[in-house]
């Protein structure tokens, strides 16, 4: 038997083992501080809210039983977290973005940005997604960063699977029109 | 259109490729390891009302009360006249006590309060977890 799935690391932490909790911590930190960080924006607080959600998980999880994977229920922990700590500071951000992206453009973005050094690219898109309203943000990051299935992301933010795939469509253009804004003085020169 | 999003699709994942996850601070697990340490210490051990020996004793009493009961069968005790004449003289303190219709209702209706409590305390608990 292997000794180190999560399911086995529960076990070990019901019997009170909390140093099988570290492993998991470690496991899965980057994932859910960068749910976090992409929902709330500033790097403390993302510090802080992953910090919670990981206690909070550690109380609550007496209650899990294992019907989804313990990865799509710690992420809704983050989730929620992340989004009640937005909602206190009032944050919420009211983006209208246009969606017009054709094919071409999504391209002619991609080459534009195959010309920089490569920390300037990620920088560009990482601050496009730091763009993006929280939603959005959170299902292109569970999706494309976190590998994430429509039907895992249905459980992790309580949406329906075909909502998530009408938005996901719409996260994907915003994205493009965010990272078109920035490259822009790059294509004209 | 679909095309379209398929060409998106795979410039965004490789781009998500590329930039990859973000790191939280090198402390961070050794700070909630502290955290939960914490809570782990702070947390209430319930001991139960009786305890092992407890049941244990209540046991003994049980069975040895049957026992004696088996043994010494009330219909052989010596001393049956006396307590037949003691539980004669008893007397039920209600005897005559009489309630009215309205007491009756209001008593009834506060039983349904009290029993309806710990639902409404659960239910409150829960909107606000």
């Amino acid at each position: 038997m292997t000794t180190n799935t999560d399911q086995y690391l529960i076990a070990q932490i019901k019997q009170g083992d909390t140093q099988a909790f570290a492993t998991l911590v470690e496991r899965y930190k980057d994932y859910v501080f960068t749910i976090v960080i992409r929902v709330v924006k500033v790097r403390e607080e993302a510090e802080e809210v992953a910090q919670d959600t990981f206690i909070k998980a550690y109380e609550s999880l007496e209650s899990f039983r294992g019907e989804s994977k313990f990865s799509s229920w710690l992420y809704s922990i983050a989730y929620r977290k992340a989004l009640d700590r937005v909602r206190k500071n009032k944050r919420q951000q009211t983006t209208d973005l246009l969606e017009e992206i054709t094919e071409g453009d999504a391209g002619n973005i991609d080459n534009a940005l195959q010309l920089m050094e490569s920390q300037e690219r990620k920088e560009k898109i990482r601050q496009s997604i730091m763009q993006l309203p929280e939603i959005d943000a959170t299902l292109i990051t569970l999706y494309y960063f976190e590998d994430q299935s429509v039907k895992e992301i249905a459980q992790v933010t309580g949406l329906s699977e075909d909502n998530i795939k009408i938005k996901l469509y719409r996260s994907r253009k915003k994205l493009f029109t965010l990272l078109q804004g920035y490259i822009q003085p790059k294509i004209m020169d | 259109m679909d095309q379209l999003s398929k060409k998106e699709e795979e410039i965004l994942q490789k781009w998500a490729d590329e930039v990859g996850l973000e790191a939280p601070s090198h402390d961070f697990t050794d700070r909630i390891m502290l955290a939960v340490q914490e809570k782990k210490e702070a947390k209430i051990v319930y001991k139960p009302l009786i305890g092992k020996s407890g049941w244990l004793m209540v046991a003994a009493v049980f069975i040895a009360c049957i026992g004696l009961l088996y043994f010494f069968p009330i219909a052989e005790l010596p001393f049956k006249e006396v307590l037949a004449e003691k539980s004669s003289k008893l007397q039920n303190p209600f005897e005559g006590f009489e309630i009215s219709k309205t007491a009756l209702y209001s008593i009834g209706m506060l039983a349904l309060f009290l029993i309806q409590l710990p639902f409404l305390k659960k239910y409150i608990n829960q909107q606000y977890s």
